[in-house]
């Protein structure tokens, strides 16, 4: 998968490229507004990730120039801003999903998959990892072929693992994930440990691997070993 | 005390004096006057008495108004006036009166002449007196009230309608003007230099609101450049537990921050009204999808939740913002709850009422609302949820009061 990242803070950048990157994905990036304009009258992609402020432009008018040029991008617009407006603004002109500022890389990266599992691969993308498969259409996973009965949350979050494996996702990511951002339980993370205990156990019961492990008390990694 | 009342007392007291003192001079002149008019008078009677008396030789008497008696004394006493009390028998009463003394030589005999005038009692030239100044006080009293009352609803006018238009002032509407004119200079200043203040106080209160809604937005970046490079730097594969749970520490705190942008600037945007869009809203449906959400949280403290709805209420508001107002009422009762307690929500076309059973609050209810108050100084979170909650409240008129009674909690809203 080749993505164009349009974000004017390098730091920033550079770490989205660096995280994608190691999950296979081709990165090409654009610092201005102009650059982003050369980028896409040129190349296409497959998906694109817009900073709507960006130095020399309004981002929402690269988001037209994008759906000229190209359309089958999935677009996800990363705003600072946070407004609704812009969001409404944003989707209506055509972009497939918002995210604010500061956001967890593993969030990203699961936004990202959750678009590209979308347009392409049209319903038929189901997520393995040995024994485990996880359906996102019909919110169904099994293990070993079995059926087993996670609620929503429990869902969720084994979805944000399997999507960021082989990372360490803290505790807060995992938090924001499923409560969002202005929850009060956001920072009380008594619930994702008994998630995650969950989780675990049902796995087991269909004698599947515990694969969510947990890393020096500051969050879990689901990997091999 | 009122203005009018005061004007009014300082009136009342100040001519009260005037008038005694006045009453007092009028009274000490007038028996002055009386007094030299009345012993003129007795002189003139007694030369005309003596040149009566000269002339026909008869000597004249009428008690007790003239007295004449032969004198075997030679001496001649000075004509003196003196003030007496004598019985009138006709009055059958004592009667003042003013006398003459004197002797005097006629045709060749000596008469000692007293001649006497009544005098009004001095009690009823008191009175007389203090008839008349009391009703020309009370007279002039009356009218100076009506004349101040009618000035004063008058001239005053514009002093009150300026008062009424302040008391509908608030920072939030920007389009204050006062707008009362009455020709007079005095209120004409007030008016113009409340309209400076007003104006003021509006622009201060946007640029602050502006301020942190700014600043949240440039903290945002940098945040975000923090925390991504924190989390990149945890999943270096090499990493000690110790060197882990430092970068950990950084990252919770740098996380913290950026929960408390949010919230800051969540509350900027609801108070700037960023939240136009509005819809029919079913608050039962929102409040059931919320049970859903925290239904891991309900069953992990073994809460029981019970929903009564007497009969559907539909909002017009923002879906966010009654989903956000929802969910912070509800997340802070499951959050405070006892263990195997229960939440009850009442919904009705008027109201929403949460209650919960929790730890009994040791401050005044109305402190919660405060921004960044806590209860425990300790606790994770800014105390940033209720202010929230009030504002969302505020952007739609609803009025919102929490009431703790030992332990029983309980927020209503009113629509």
């Amino acid at each position: 998968m080749k993505i164009l990242i349009i974000e004017d803070e390098t730091d920033l950048l550079e770490a989205m490229v660096d995280y994608l990157t190691s999950e296979g994905i081709i990165c090409e990036t654009a610092l201005t507004y102009f650059k982003a304009e050369d980028s896409l009258s040129v190349y296409s992609y497959d998906m694109i990730i817009l900073d709507l402020t960006l130095p020399g432009g309004n981002g929402l008018d690269l988001i037209k120039l994008i759906k000229e040029r190209n359309s089958s991008a999935g677009l996800l617009i990363v705003s600072a801003r946070n407004s609704l407006n812009d969001k409404l603004t944003g989707l209506d002109l055509g972009a497939d999903d918002y995210i604010t500022k500061p956001f967890h890389l593993a969030e990203l990266n699961s936004r990202i998959k959750s678009l590209a599992r979308r347009r392409f691969f049209e319903g038929k993308n189901e997520l393995t990892f040995n024994e485990i498969k996880i359906n996102p259409d019909s919110f169904e996973v099994t293990v070993n072929g079995e059926i087993i009965d996670l609620t929503r949350k429990e869902y969720d979050i084994l979805l944000y693992f399997m999507v960021n494996r082989d990372r360490v996702i803290t505790r807060e990511s995992i938090a924001e994930h499923i409560w969002g951002d202005n929850s009060t339980f956001a920072d009380n993370f008594d619930f994702i440990y008994s998630h995650i205990k969950n989780i675990r156990k049902k796995i087991e019961q269909k004698k599947g691997t515990n694969y969510l492990h947990n890393i020096y008390g500051i969050g879990y990694k689901f990997c091999e070993k | 005390m009122k203005l009018l009342q005061k004007t009014n007392r300082t009136y009342l007291i100040l001519s009260a004096s005037a008038f005694a003192i006045a009453g007092l001079l009028t009274y000490f002149i007038l028996s002055l006057f009386i007094e030299s008019q009345l012993n003129e008078k007795l002189s003139d009677s007694k030369v005309h008495l003596i040149n009566t008396i000269e002339r026909s030789g008869i000597i004249y008497t009428d008690p007790p108004y003239i007295e004449v008696r032969e004198e075997p004394v030679v001496s001649e006493i000075k004509d003196f006036f003196s003030d007496t009390i004598l019985f009138d028998s006709s009055e059958n009463e004592s009667v003042p009166f003013r006398q003459l003394t004197g002797t005097s030589l006629i045709n060749g005999k000596n008469y000692k002449i007293i001649i006497r005038n009544t005098l009004i009692e001095k009690s009823d030239f008191l009175l007389t007196i203090i008839l008349t100044t009391g009703s020309v006080f009370v007279l002039l009293l009356l009218s100076l009230y009506f004349i101040n009352k009618k000035l004063s609803s008058k001239i005053w006018s514009p002093f009150y309608s300026i008062l009424d238009e302040l008391k509908k002032f608030s920072q939030e509407n920007t389009s204050f003007v006062l707008t009362t004119t009455g020709g007079i200079e005095e209120f004409e200043e007030l008016r113009s230099t409340l309209n400076k203040l007003t104006t003021k106080v509006i622009s201060d209160y946007q640029l602050l609101k502006r301020f942190t809604e700014d600043a949240s937005h440039e903290i945002q970046t940098p945040l975000s450049i923090i925390q991504s490079r924190l989390e990149s730097l945890i999943q270096a594969p090499d990493l000690t537990e110790i060197q882990a749970s430092k970068i950990h520490s950084a990252y919770s705190a740098s996380a913290r921050l950026a929960k408390l942008t949010r919230s800051m600037l969540f509350l900027a945007r609801i108070e700037n009204r960023q939240y136009p869009e509005s819809e029919k809203i079913n608050l039962e449906s929102i409040v059931r999808s919320q049970t859903e959400f925290f239904a891991e949280a309900i069953r992990d403290k073994s809460i029981s939740v019970e929903i009564h709805s007497d009969s559907e209420c539909i909002l017009n508001a923002n879906v966010f913002l009654a989903e956000s107002l929802v969910q912070n009422l509800f997340g802070n009762a499951i959050k405070h709850s006892f263990r195997n307690s229960r939440i009850i929500i009442e919904i009705s076309q008027e109201s929403f009422v949460i209650s919960n059973n929790g730890a009994a609050l040791l401050v005044e209810p109305e402190k919660l609302f405060d921004r960044f108050y806590k209860v425990n100084s300790s606790s994770d979170s800014f105390g940033l949820g209720l202010s929230i909650a009030r504002e969302i409240c505020k952007a739609y008129n609803w009025n919102i009061i929490y009431i703790a009674k030992e332990t029983l909690h309980t927020v209503i809203i009113k629509f």
